[in-house]
């Protein structure tokens, strides 16, 4: 029989997991690099302009970004601290999302002026901090821009650095002005919703940069090794969400089902809705999953694949599950098998199935093989939406399953609709 | 009331009008009243409503309230899914509902914060 823990302690059980998460990262990091190489490892990722896609191992070593990765889950929880806000499962999704993008593009330099941004915009409409933390954290997915502004082009860093700081700090008060209204574009059906805002956001400034002369693409940084020291420490992870999950359910599965019922479509907090055990369970399952997806296709283990499976295990807090992302992921893989541009077993294919689980809420919605048409859709679109922004926006694939949910979604629901006024007739 | 909440009521109020449109509504009375930054909202019509349903309305409508993220997700109010009531139910503080010979009345409280 699950026991009913109180609320503080449930709280502390997640305060624990992302501090000993940042904790474990922090400790196992010496088992790679030396101190010294540690902080110059650090150094070298915050001075790079890091556009997707960078893998922060091949950058600064595989230590230096874990490091990376935890200090940035400290910011978050120092954020989510100061707001005093209640550690729901947006924000352990939130915080393990970015944590993952620190793996490849997200750090201390290039997400502070975002957050600043967010927090200005906060005090100009007279609202708490608490309020727009989630699009401050998601904002963060155009820190490259910051990066790129201050280390990639040619001005003199006396400008380079003002002009980056200062745009970072727009483009946080634009985040959580644009991230209410831009979901009526895909209803919700995308739970990367300010991977499409920053995609936007992104084109814009590409486009300014791109109109003065400056050239902004993507690159393909990557390593191609899979190092086995890095999948035990993610399957650690989730070991521990998974039993910890479990012994708080009282050694059970039971309302596991209903959490499995979910469409997962916005705004679906599992923690909030079913509660901390199931979430957490919830959360290292989907873990695994990602990882035997890895496996299964013989994909590599970089900072972008690791990024990919964080956030997989991340939104497992709010709203993916394997009833409505196996679809989606099958559709990738039906669309990188058949074809002959595209490889399976590549990062880029790799992190297209992972982020494409954002699509979740339509197979939970619309049911398997509208999952497989959504999963398929995107494995195609995300290719091309890249070099709109030239890579400033880390959240692609977010950016592009915002154009497949809009496009999609109202095709189904035309046809569900008509499907139930048969029926009411 | 400031202009946010002026926002989120009048998402709040559309939510609901498409639920009972949903249900086949013909005819939907509905009060509001604002006091201060307090809302509440009164709607009452005949429906055609399982049981079941209505207790699945219950439930959509008693979520644990997230005010912290109330702007940001209200925006999803205005879509035709019945799901859109989960959204509702976790914006509000507090719901009375009664369900009596097909007449459905929903009461709904919400005290918006700076």
């Amino acid at each position: 029989m699950p026991r009913d823990y109180g609320p503080h302690v449930l709280q502390r059980i997640k305060w624990s997991l992302l501090l000993g998460t940042a904790l474990l990262f922090f400790v196992t990091s010496f088992f790679w690099q030396s101190p010294g190489e540690i902080l110059a490892g650090l150094i070298r990722i915050n001075l790079d302009p890091s556009p997707l896609i960078t893998d922060y191992i091949v950058i600064g070593g595989l230590g230096a970004a874990l490091w990376n990765s935890g200090l940035i889950i400290l910011l978050g929880c120092w954020m989510i601290h100061m707001t005093r806000a209640r550690l729901v499962g947006t924000l352990m999704a939130a915080v393990i999302m970015v944590a993952g993008f620190a793996f490849f593009g997200t750090n201390v330099f290039n997400v502070l002026p975002i957050i600043g941004g967010a927090w200005l915009y906060a005090r100009f409409r007279k609202q708490r901090f608490g309020s727009v933390i989630l699009a401050a954290f998601f904002g963060t997915a155009l820190g490259p821009l910051v990066s790129i502004l201050a280390f990639d082009l040619t001005y003199p860093l006396y400008i380079s650095l003002p002009l980056s700081l200062m745009v970072g700090v727009l483009i946080g008060f634009a985040t959580p002005a644009l991230s209410g209204p831009f979901l009526r574009f895909h209803s919700g059906y995308t739970l990367y919703n300010i991977g499409f805002v920053a995609g936007v956001l992104g084109i814009i400034s590409v486009s300014i940069l791109r109109a003065y002369g400056h050239k902004i693409d993507s690159v393909s940084i990557l390593s191609v090794n899979r190092p086995w020291q890095l999948t035990l420490l993610l399957i650690g992870i989730f070991s521990f969400m998974t039993i910890v999950g479990l012994f708080l359910n009282g050694w059970s599965l039971k309302g596991y089902g209903k959490l499995l019922g979910n469409s997962g479509r916005l705004v679906a907090d599992f923690d909030i809705l079913y509660g901390t055990a199931l979430t957490l369970f919830n959360m290292g399952l989907m873990g695994f999953i990602a990882i035997v997806y890895v496996y299964l296709v013989d994909g590599p283990m970089n900072g972008a694949v690791v990024g990919g499976i964080l956030s997989v295990a991340g939104f497992a807090a709010m709203g993916k599950h394997p009833r409505n992302t196996i679809p989606v992921m099958l559709g990738v893989l039906l669309a990188t098998y058949t074809s002959p541009v595209m490889n399976h077993s590549n990062t880029s294919a790799v992190i297209t199935a992972l982020f494409a689980t954002a699509l979740a809420p339509i197979a939970g919605e619309y049911g398997f093989f509208a999952g497989v048409l959504a999963g398929f859709l995107h494995t195609t679109l995300a290719r091309n939406v890249l070099g709109t922004h030239g890579g400033v926006n880390l959240y692609n694939n977010g950016f592009s399953t915002g154009f497949v949910a809009a496009a999609l979604v109202p095709l189904l629901r035309t046809v569900r609709d008509r499907k139930e006024d048969r029926e009411d007739a | 009331m400031h202009k946010r909440a002026e926002h989120i009521t009048s998402n709040m109020i559309r939510a609901l009008t498409q639920f009972y449109l949903e249900h086949h509504a013909k005819e939907v009375k509905m009060q509001l009243q604002t006091v201060d930054n307090s809302l509440k909202v009164w709607f009452q019509g005949q429906v055609n409503l399982e049981e079941s349903e209505f207790e699945k309305l219950k439930e959509s409508l008693a979520q644990p309230n997230t005010t912290d993220i109330e702007y940001y997700y209200s925006e999803l109010l205005d879509s035709s899914d019945s799901a859109d009531l989960m959204i509702l139910g976790a914006l509000i503080d507090r719901s009375e509902l009664a369900f009596d010979d097909g007449i459905l009345t929903i009461d709904l409280w919400k005290h918006f914060n700076k």
